[in-house]
């Protein structure tokens, strides 16, 4: 069967050129994007397998030494039509508790965290599902931008089924103020599709007296073809 | 059905997370074809050459092929950070023509190509072109024909003659690179 890939844009995604954030004026293509049917380069994509992982853990805590709020942070993985994307590779970063990434280009001085290493990688399993253990990020501000704070935010990295499903995206935590004052989530048009990128409290996920749960289901780019009936 | 999952920037923060040496490296497990080395410069609509963008290569295999599982001899995929002075270099093989709409009624073939895409900061989701090959026939290819013509020449890497090919790509601005609509 099929797949198929809807053109990507519209009001559930954001603007390749957005006032909300600066710098996209000198790295948005001015000409327009020009029309690709979907061939076999777009519809196939990198397959990923354990060898890839490269040992990096899905524990972002490392054992509960970093500092900051404890969490698990689960959800899954779909395409279009609700089906599980099993075998993503997802690849999650974030800042520390004070808002501070281990990246010599963030040069704020907010401290760091020795046992902070920010990162976790994994594949999704046969329902399209994943799991890690984290803490909250700490809010930060942009650099040379009138006191612009990031909301606490968390990196996302997926590879699905196809080149033409490849995302990177940000989740964000629910009842931040900051959510509101976003550059980079206000570029997004639809209300809707802003809220799906805030995380759902979600208590089955809690650990008793330890670490809050949260929920976060990723949507691919993808659908099948609706068969023909002869 | 349900809309995908908005996309949002890369930002400028992430190459710790995931990028490893060698990833531009699509030989690393073995050369399935004489090695040749893509490189060039990327450029923001003032000219500055960008670092700390993400750069990833897709392309099927000398036979037109493309890798289906992670254990393919030949996997297809690579991708790169531009450096400081936003240079990027891919190490591959030629890819092989590829069918244009195989099952769609055509009988036309793409002429060898990678597709790329480009994630940054400023970009609130992918770009994506191609990159094509001086030293082959691209005039015949479906997809290259799509693009204006006074363009083309932007989408085509030039070889020196012993495996290196260079292309500059300019996200914005005067000698635009094209972008194809996701």
């Amino acid at each position: 069967m099929t797949r198929i890939y809807e053109p990507f844009g519209g009001p559930t995604q954001p603007d390749l050129r957005t006032k909300a954030y600066f710098r996209t004026t000198l790295t948005a293509p001015a000409e327009p994007l020009i029309a690709l049917p979907r061939t076999v380069t777009e519809t196939s994509g990198p397959v990923f397998g354990d060898q890839d992982l490269c040992g990096v853990g899905v524990d972002i805590s490392n054992n509960n030494t970093v500092l900051g709020s404890l969490m698990v942070l689960a959800g899954q993985v779909l395409d279009e039509d609700g089906r599980p994307v099993p075998n993503a590779l997802v690849e999650v970063w974030q800042a520390n508790a004070s808002g501070k990434y281990p990246h010599e280009v963030d040069s704020r001085p907010a401290p760091q965290d020795p046992n902070f290493t920010g990162a976790a990688r994994l594949l999704t399993d046969a329902e399209g599902r994943y799991k890690i253990t984290t803490i909250r990020p700490g809010a930060y501000p942009v650099p040379n931008t009138g006191n612009w704070w990031r909301p606490p935010h968390i990196h996302f990295s997926l590879y699905g089924d196809a080149f033409a499903s490849r995302l990177i995206t940000q989740m964000f935590f629910p009842g931040d103020p900051l959510n509101d004052l976003d550059g980079i989530l206000q570029a997004i048009p639809d209300a809707d599709a802003r809220n799906r990128l805030i995380a759902k409290p979600d208590s089955s996920l809690d650990i008793h007296e330890h670490a809050l749960g949260f929920r976060f289901d990723i949507v691919l780019r993808g659908r099948n073809e609706t068969p023909m009936v002869d | 059905m349900t809309k995908p999952t908005a996309s949002q920037t890369l930002g400028p923060f992430y190459n710790y997370a995931f990028l490893r040496p060698g990833e531009h490296d699509l030989t690393k497990g073995g050369e399935h074809g004489p090695a040749i080395t893509v490189t060039g410069k990327l450029y923001d609509g003032e000219g500055n050459a960008r670092r700390d963008f993400l750069m990833e290569w897709w392309q099927a295999d000398a036979s037109g092929q493309y890798a289906t599982t992670a254990n393919a001899p030949f996997r297809g995929f690579g991708r790169c950070i531009t450096q400081p002075d936003g240079s990027f270099t891919f190490r591959t093989i030629k890819p092989g023509p590829v069918p244009f709409n195989a099952g769609q009624g055509s009988n036309a073939w793409q002429a060898p190509h990678a597709a790329l895409g480009i994630f940054g900061p400023g970009l609130m989701r992918r770009i994506v072109t191609r990159i094509y090959f001086a030293d082959e026939d691209n005039s015949a290819c479906p997809v290259l024909s799509l693009v204006p013509e006074a363009r083309r020449g932007k989408l085509i890497a030039k070889g020196d003659g012993s495996g290196t090919y260079t292309l500059d790509i300019r996200m914005n601005g005067e000698g635009e690179t094209p972008f194809f609509a996701e």
